[in-house]
């Protein structure tokens, strides 16, 4: 009993998983909390409570059989973990910003009371970063290379440089749209200073946004880039891959989407499938507890300088 | 297997690939393919293409239709089944109401049929292998004067266009040879070529000073056109039109200058102050005029010329600037307020200095030597001048001893001006929406525009800009990506950027292409543009 409330106590706050590709991220978080139970289940061994019975008993006796009550220590059943099932059937894991099943990478999940955190987190508007590879020659319907061939084409005139040159453009039309959909009066002072320090981020609920995107490799007809986003879906990155096949008059499939970062949460910080165990779970809690608390403050506490909303932080640090 | 064939494609390949049924997907080069994901309708119609139709010179099986229908219809009655199990494997043409026309019934591929269709898919080229950069221009801005030259914007010639008085955002403009020099004036635009066929500049918008040259009208073969509503060859005097080339041209308030490679400088337009550098006939009437005056007042050869917007500047190649036209502000620099008509030498703390670039465009002006020096003269109205002097005319060339570093690149606006220095950086002084906010209204001094302003990311921090322009009210910057900054007073949307509220910091102008030169007028601007691929 003890040691199963002990070990709970270190379970409230949030942590990063490596959701592997193939698998939906709901199964992820399921098997996470089966994952957990299990152990926190093992670690409960509550002693059997035992109760004293006088049970009949016959004895042979002077004259013949006695009915006397013999004292017994049995185990009581209704108690038994047997019959009762285990102590912990149901854990509060929340799930943060999804992957779908093709895609892999940090995938933040939140446990107790950190999922009041995770709120905080989507209403933070944290940007986050993905590596994208991509294939020129042909193009699919769903722009994945496992979709519906649609047309293949050539792609020998594409050159880094040009594939360079249509990820400024792209940057650029973003960048804009950033601006823009920050909802700020450009015409007025703090606009400009906003716009130097490069702090403007939309605080409300947009279409995706591309804050950063470059070439990693290219090494026709392979290509790799890295894009930092907000709001987005990974089909929406799939999608960008297949328009810029279609700027460099060729076309490109993309071949894979892995977040690196999630607001503070990097490669480094996920859990491998083989590390999903509490002792694990527990230490990443404790390690990004102070990140994600200055992180949230950052962010909502400049939404709360601009009047958007009344941040909630407070509450959140005491339960913890 | 046979090697997947190529097919040559031109713009409209999208298309090709889908014949009539085009409308299925969203198309065009730049459209993604919408409609897929979308509708049942659309993706059964796909279905259909993908197994049946002959795409012109593809060799996309075809197989005919094997069963049309499942034996039990789609529809429930008697009458079509009956009629189905006549229709076998022959190549007729479908029921009505029934027809699935020659497609054959999805079933479920295996991998290997699904690689096998892969590989033997069409490919398609858009692009050769060593196809070449395109040149393009794009205007945008006032068009009531056809200063744009497109003559939809002012004459509809179809029933659904309407009259255009602003073009808010970048409009190409078709030109029939590759354009490397673009000016624009108050009203007007000229735009050259440096090429040697007999027509090398076109001009278009406001004639009413012949600052086009003689346009004659086609109605009245006597008279000429007083607003030219599309790029019209302006009829140069050369001596060799088929070997000379055009290098520069520039444009002011109401004439312009044509500067070529061996037989010198052209002027037109109006001279009531001498600007044209020829002597100011009283009463002369400069509509519809004939004559185009050819400057050769120069001790060697003319490298540079700008227009102010009453006066002209020339530099030669040996460093020295010359002047003429309006100097009541001593914009001519000539130690007088009087009107030149002749081209005269600068003297001042420009004798004996290399300059390596003039810029002006109203009333003052500034020269940047081979050391990155400033100097400057003329109005100093707008404190452009008021660091090194009280007086608000300066008809001397001053030094400007501003701590900013190398000057490359210097453009002085109505009220403001701003200089690119070795670094990149932009420095900006004057009156008016200088590019700091709204607080920063007018300084005497320059100050630097953050560089983040002007495209410098996490990714890419060390862009810098590489020239900068000024009209008469606003800037423009060009960073070395080929990207388009703008900010200052959107005079009738001149600043391109959809919307018609000034802007007060550096703005980036969404071009479909590298930007490699910009002009920037009164109340328009041309910019010069290679396409992506």
């Amino acid at each position: 009993m003890a040691a199963g409330r002990a070990a709970r106590t270190g379970l409230n706050g949030l942590f990063a998983v490596y959701k592997p590709p193939g698998v939906a991220s709901i199964r992820v978080r399921d098997s996470v909390e089966t994952l957990l139970l299990k152990e926190l289940n093992s670690l409960e061994q509550p002693a059997v409570q035992q109760q004293v019975r006088f049970l009949p008993n016959t004895v042979e006796g002077n004259a013949g059989k006695e009915l006397t009550l013999t004292v017994t220590q049995l185990p009581v059943l209704a108690a038994h973990p047997l019959v009762r099932g285990p102590e912990l059937t149901h854990l509060k894991i929340g799930a943060g910003h999804r992957l779908d099943t093709k895609s892999s990478g940090v995938f933040v999940l939140g446990v107790g009371h950190g999922n009041k955190l995770l709120t905080d987190m989507y209403n933070a508007h944290f940007t986050r970063a993905y590596t994208v590879r991509g294939l020129f020659g042909k193009a699919t319907d769903d722009f994945s290379d496992t979709g519906r061939l649609i047309e293949k084409t050539t792609f020998d005139h594409v050159t880094r440089d040009k594939l360079e040159r249509i990820l400024a453009v792209i940057q650029g039309t973003n960048h804009k749209a950033l601006l823009m959909y920050s909802n700020i009066d450009l015409k007025t002072q703090e606009a400009y200073e906003l716009a130097v320090e490069r702090l403007i981020r939309p605080m409300e609920k947009t279409p995706p946004l591309i804050t950063a995107i470059r070439c990693l490799q290219f090494a026709p007809p392979e290509f790799q880039l890295e894009i930092q986003c907000m709001h987005e879906t990974q089909q929406y990155l799939r999608k960008v891959v297949h328009e810029i096949g279609l700027e460099l008059k060729s076309t490109a499939v993309c071949t894979q989407v892995r977040r690196t970062r999630d607001g503070c949460f990097t490669l480094d910080n996920a859990l491998l499938r083989t590390h999903w165990n509490l002792q694990n779970i527990r230490n990443s809690i404790r390690d990004s507890k102070v990140k994600v608390k200055v992180e949230l403050q950052r962010s909502l506490g400049h939404q709360a300088r601009r009047g958007k909303r009344h941040t909630d932080t407070d509450q959140v640090a005491e339960s913890e | 297997m046979a090697p997947a064939p190529l097919l040559l494609a031109g713009g409209r390949g999208w298309q090709r690939l889908l014949g009539p049924q085009a409308e299925l997907l969203v198309l065009g080069p730049r459209g993604s393919l919408r409609g897929l994901l979308g509708s049942q309708v659309a993706q059964k119609g796909l279905q259909v293409l993908g197994s049946q139709r002959r795409i012109g010179g593809s060799l996309v099986a075809q197989k005919g239709p094997k069963v049309l229908l499942p034996q039990r219809g789609l529809l429930g009655s008697q009458v079509a089944q009956r009629e189905l199990q006549t229709l076998g494997p022959q190549r007729e043409l479908p029921l009505q109401g029934l027809s699935r026309g020659f497609a054959e019934v999805a079933r479920p591929r295996s991998s290997r049929e699904v690689r096998e269709a892969e590989d033997s898919a069409p490919v398609f080229q858009y692009v050769g292998e060593r196809s070449k950069r395109k040149d393009r221009v794009f205007v945008w801005g006032f068009c009531n004067a056809g200063a744009l030259g497109i003559p939809s914007f002012v004459k509809p010639d179809a029933g659904w266009k309407k009259r255009r008085r602003i073009q808010p955002t970048p409009y190409r403009l078709d030109t029939a040879e590759k354009i490397s020099s673009a000016a624009c004036g108050y009203g007007f635009t000229l735009i050259s070529s440096k090429t040697t066929d007999i027509t090398k500049v076109w001009g278009m918008g406001l004639n009413k000073d012949s600052q086009l040259g003689f346009q004659r009208s086609r109605k009245d073969q006597t008279k000429g056109y007083e607003y030219v509503l599309e790029p019209s060859p302006i009829p140069l005097p050369l001596d060799a039109p088929q070997e000379t080339r055009i290098l520069q041209v520039s444009c002011g308030r109401a004439h312009s200058l044509i500067l070529t490679d061996k037989e010198g400088v052209f002027s037109m337009g109006n001279n009531s102050y001498g600007q044209c550098g020829r002597k100011v006939t009283e009463g002369e009437m400069y509509s519809e005029s004939h004559l185009i005056h050819r400057l050769r007042e120069f001790d060697g050869r003319v490298v540079q010329i700008v227009c102010g917007q009453d006066h002209s500047l020339f530099r030669t190649e040996r460093g020295e600037v010359y002047s003429c036209g309006w100097g009541a502000d001593g914009q001519t620099g000539l130690g007088h307020y009087n009107i030149t008509s002749a081209p005269t030498k600068l003297g001042g703390d420009v004798a004996g200095v290399n300059i390596v670039q003039v810029a002006t465009y109203g009333d003052s002006c500034l020269a940047v030597s081979d050391e990155g020096d400033l100097f400057g003269w003329g109005n100093s109205e707008y404190m452009q001048l008021a660091s090194i002097t009280e007086t608000t005319q300066v008809n001397v060339p001053r030094h400007l001893p501003f701590e900013i570093g190398k000057v490359k690149d210097a453009a002085c606006g109505g009220t403001g001006s701003a200089v690119v220095n070795e670094e990149g950086h932009v420095f900006v002084w004057g009156y008016g929406i200088l590019g700091k906010g709204p607080n920063l209204m007018e300084t005497a001094t320059p100050e630097m525009i953050p560089p983040t302003l002007f495209g410098s990311t996490d990714f890419s921090p060390d862009t810098r800009v590489s020239r900068v322009r000024c009209g008469l009210g606003q800037f423009a910057a060009l960073n070395d990506r080929g990207e388009l900054f703008v900010w200052g007073k959107n005079i009738r949307g001149c600043l391109g950027i959809g919307r018609m509220e000034d802007q007060y910091f550096p703005w980036r102008v969404t071009i479909p292409g590298e930007v490699v030169d910009v002009a920037c007028g009164v109340d328009h601007m041309v910019t010069l543009v290679k396409s992506f691929i």
